[in-house]
């Protein structure tokens, strides 16, 4: 059987969206949160907690803003590599129950 | 693109290119129920070659690098042969939007002169069919996009995104990324031309555009490396930060149009006009004929206006907080319909 790779399961990801089976409330929770803060975003993948989310930013972000404002399940954060020591990646972890309790596939 | 060797030009806009998208015609084989330009097989206004040649000489002029043409359908331009070797031998890249009928062998010789060709969809087969009022529109677009990628030119799907083709997104991705297509636009449907009579109802809400956004991030990570995604929105807040992209006409110092205006749109009917084909008349800055009038006779660089309009989008961006498509979103503003 075919591992499953990262981008099936981003595939996967947008399915869901498409198939509407992830409500719109929690879609605008998410999406938002993601086009804020002038954050770029890496990759979206399926977690523990439903949904993680990986950011690439050279600017500084607020870890007390990002930790008590949006009560993300865990945020994790640190320097992309040598060659670009001022990028760093960021990744959250949100809870989205629709994602966490059931099969990842759409 | 470089204005003196290693001095990039400064950017104008969003758009990473200072763009031209000409529609030559407003003919088209179609009369698609949701046609922002109304075309059909029944519209005459054209352009001539004579209209054209001294004023895209003129618009290179301005700075102008890339020439995109749409319509109308643009593979109808009865010299679109002439049309596009003397833009090529301005400098100019050449693209167009095409809904895919003349992308075969047999006109061949045409596909070759652009850089690259784009093919419009509004669906997966059903939807497009009947969006198209034709039966063999899907079949047609889809084989265009196969003779594309195997001649080797630089293809894209141009895909509108309607409450009808939300949820089928992913699968015409998967589609075009087994053809081989280079990259995927993901265009939320506009409400202009034949659209608010003939397909108003799919039109998109506030939380479809938050899910389509979504989606198009999972997608471009999905298929990141094999071929490229772009969907046409970005939240208000991002774009109120990029304000300096706009900074010749926000103070005025703008010396050239294309430092101005980006893209700059020419109707069927010659008129110059900023950044979509819907965009209100009353910002319609002169003809193509004037370009080329006597110098300083008939038509300004709309800086004053035009930086207004501008300012009070990123105004109104500024206290939102959705996703916007920032062109119609620009559009919407100068008619005043913002609420």
């Amino acid at each position: 059987m075919k591992p499953t790779s990262p981008k099936d399961i981003q595939k996967a990801l947008a399915s869901r969206l498409a198939r509407r089976k992830i409500s719109d409330d929690v879609v605008e929770k998410i999406s938002h949160r993601v086009a804020q803060n002038g954050l770029q975003v890496g990759s979206m993948n399926f977690c523990p907690y439903g949904i993680c989310i990986d950011y690439f930013t050279d600017t500084k972000i607020s870890l007390d803003e990002l930790i008590s404002v949006e009560k993300f399940r865990a945020i994790k954060m640190f320097p992309y590599g040598i060659l670009v020591d001022d990028l760093f990646r960021v990744q959250v972890e949100m809870h989205i129950p629709e994602l966490a309790e059931h099969e990842l596939f759409g | 693109m470089q204005t003196t060797v290693g001095v990039p030009a400064e950017r104008s806009g969003f758009l990473p290119d200072r763009t031209v998208h000409l529609h030559p015609l407003a003919r088209c084989n179609l009369a698609c129920k949701h046609c922002y330009s109304s075309s059909s097989p029944t519209a005459n206004d054209i352009l001539s070659m004579d209209q054209l040649r001294p004023a895209l000489s003129k618009l290179r002029g301005e700075g102008y690098e890339v020439l995109s043409l749409s319509g109308g359908e643009p593979m109808l331009y009865p010299d679109l042969a002439d049309l596009i070797d003397y833009a090529r031998n301005l400098g100019f890249r050449t693209v167009a939007i095409t809904n895919g009928f003349r992308v075969n062998q047999r006109f061949a010789s045409l596909v070759d002169r652009f850089d690259g060709l784009a093919v419009s969809f509004d669906g997966l087969a059903e939807v497009h069919n009947q969006v198209r009022l034709n039966p063999r529109a899907f079949d047609i677009a889809v084989a265009a996009l196969r003779y594309l990628v195997d001649v080797g030119k630089l293809s894209a799907a141009a895909f509108t995104v309607s409450r009808e083709s939300l949820a089928q997104v992913p699968d015409f991705v998967e589609m075009v990324a087994e053809i081989g297509v280079n990259a995927v636009q993901l265009r939320p449907l506009v409400m202009a031309g034949r659209a608010p009579r003939d397909y108003a109802d799919p039109a998109l809400s506030v939380a479809d555009l938050n899910r389509l956004w979504l989606m198009g991030q999972a997608l471009a990570a999905g298929y990141a490396g094999q071929m490229f995604i772009h969907t046409d929105l970005a939240h208000s807040q991002l774009i109120a930060q990029q304000q300096c992209a706009w900074r010749q006409i926000l103070d005025g110092s703008a010396t050239r149009l294309s430092d101005a205006v980006n893209p700059l749109v020419i109707t069927p009917q010659g008129q110059l006009r900023p950044f979509t084909y819907d965009f209100p008349e009353a910002y319609d800055f002169g003809t193509i004929d004037d370009l080329i009038g006597p110098a300083g006779s008939d038509w300004r660089l709309p800086v004053g206006r035009l930086g207004n309009l501008v300012r009070d989008v990123f105004h109104e961006a500024a206290n939102r907080n959705e996703f916007i498509d920032w062109f119609a979103f620009c559009r919407d503003v100068g008619r005043g319909l913002t609420t």
